[in-house]
């Protein structure tokens, strides 16, 4: 679990805070633990609620990242941040919960019912409307957040944890590939399928025709 | 007999399948110099296609700016019992 590539998403203490957080902790101090928790467990619970809806889930993800990160702290190699490799692995623990609910749940629609079509020769079925030139602007309400929070979230499942990892965790392609043991361009495939079906979930929100 | 190449025939255009399968390679500067050149000669000749690629790159910031909220916890805003279970948890697995 100890990634060699730095993220983008992860940010956190000075190198010399984290390299004294390091040694206070390989040492075995109590209050070491404690600290980190309360210095990471912030961004880690966000990246978990992200990927998981339950909060249950989410605190339980976070729970279990640390209690993985405290038992390999020998293998952290500071090649990464601290907070690169936590975030790595609290991403890593909620795949594991997400594949364990994947078999217990049913099955996500097909994805070719979100995709665009086409005629025989290749022009669209039905000609793309413009969006609101403000469409963007509108994220700062809240209404708008949740809506597409919700529409990321109707996604089926193979689709939106890649769209999660590489466009919100900011995970590389290679990182992603590696997580979800895909190539990189079923990865490819995958991240632009999965932004195509959020674009036709969005569409009837944002297109100029329709009220705002 | 002299191939229609021969009188200019006009190349034909990428297809609007085509053009979308390639949106993401695009953004990415992934495309060969000749694809990136069909594939913005056929925008300049396809409203429809101009407005998915818009819509498109406007889904990945939407995405991104709903999924990120602002508001999300930072430094020091762990539940008070999250810590204290991850700190039971710890006493019991040595």
């Amino acid at each position: 679990m100890t990634p060699a590539i730095v993220s983008k998403s992860a940010c956190g203490p000075s190198p010399e805070v984290e390299a004294e957080l390091l040694a206070r902790l390989r040492a075995g101090q109590e209050a070491a633990y404690d600290e980190l928790v309360r210095l990471s467990g912030g961004r880690m619970l966000a990246v978990a609620r992200r990927m998981l809806p339950r909060e249950a889930d989410a605190e339980d993800a976070v729970q279990e990242a640390f209690l993985s990160a405290f038992k390999s702290l020998d293998r952290f190699d500071g090649r990464s941040q601290l907070n690169t490799w936590l975030h790595r692995i609290t991403v890593n623990v909620c795949l594991m919960k997400l594949r364990s609910q994947r078999r217990r749940g049913g099955p996500d629609r097909p994805i070719e019912d979100f995709l665009p079509t086409f005629i025989a020769d290749g022009h669209q079925t039905r000609d793309c409307i413009s969006w609101k030139p403000d469409a963007i602007a509108g994220i700062e309400r809240a209404e708008v957040r949740d809506l597409v929070r919700a529409k990321v979230n109707e996604l089926p499942e193979h689709y939106r944890v890649v769209l999660m990892l590489r466009d919100i965790e900011e995970l590389s392609t290679e990182e992603t590939a590696e997580a979800l043991g895909m190539t990189i361009n079923a990865v490819k495939t995958r991240l632009h399928r999965a932004r195509q079906a959020l674009r036709t979930l969005l569409d009837p929100h944002f297109s100029s025709t329709e009220a705002p | 007999m002299t191939s229609p190449a021969a009188f200019g025939t006009p190349k034909p255009y990428m297809t609007c399948k085509e053009v979308i399968d390639f949106i993401m390679a695009y953004l990415d500067g992934e495309l060969a110099p000749e694809q990136r050149h069909e594939f913005e000669r056929h925008l300049k000749v396809c409203p429809s296609c101009v407005n998915y690629l818009d819509s498109y790159k406007q889904t990945v910031r939407l995405g991104k700016a709903a999924m990120r909220d602002p508001g999300e916890p930072a430094v020091g805003s762990v539940p008070e019992a999250l810590i204290r279970a991850i700190r039971e948890a710890r006493s019991r697995r040595p």
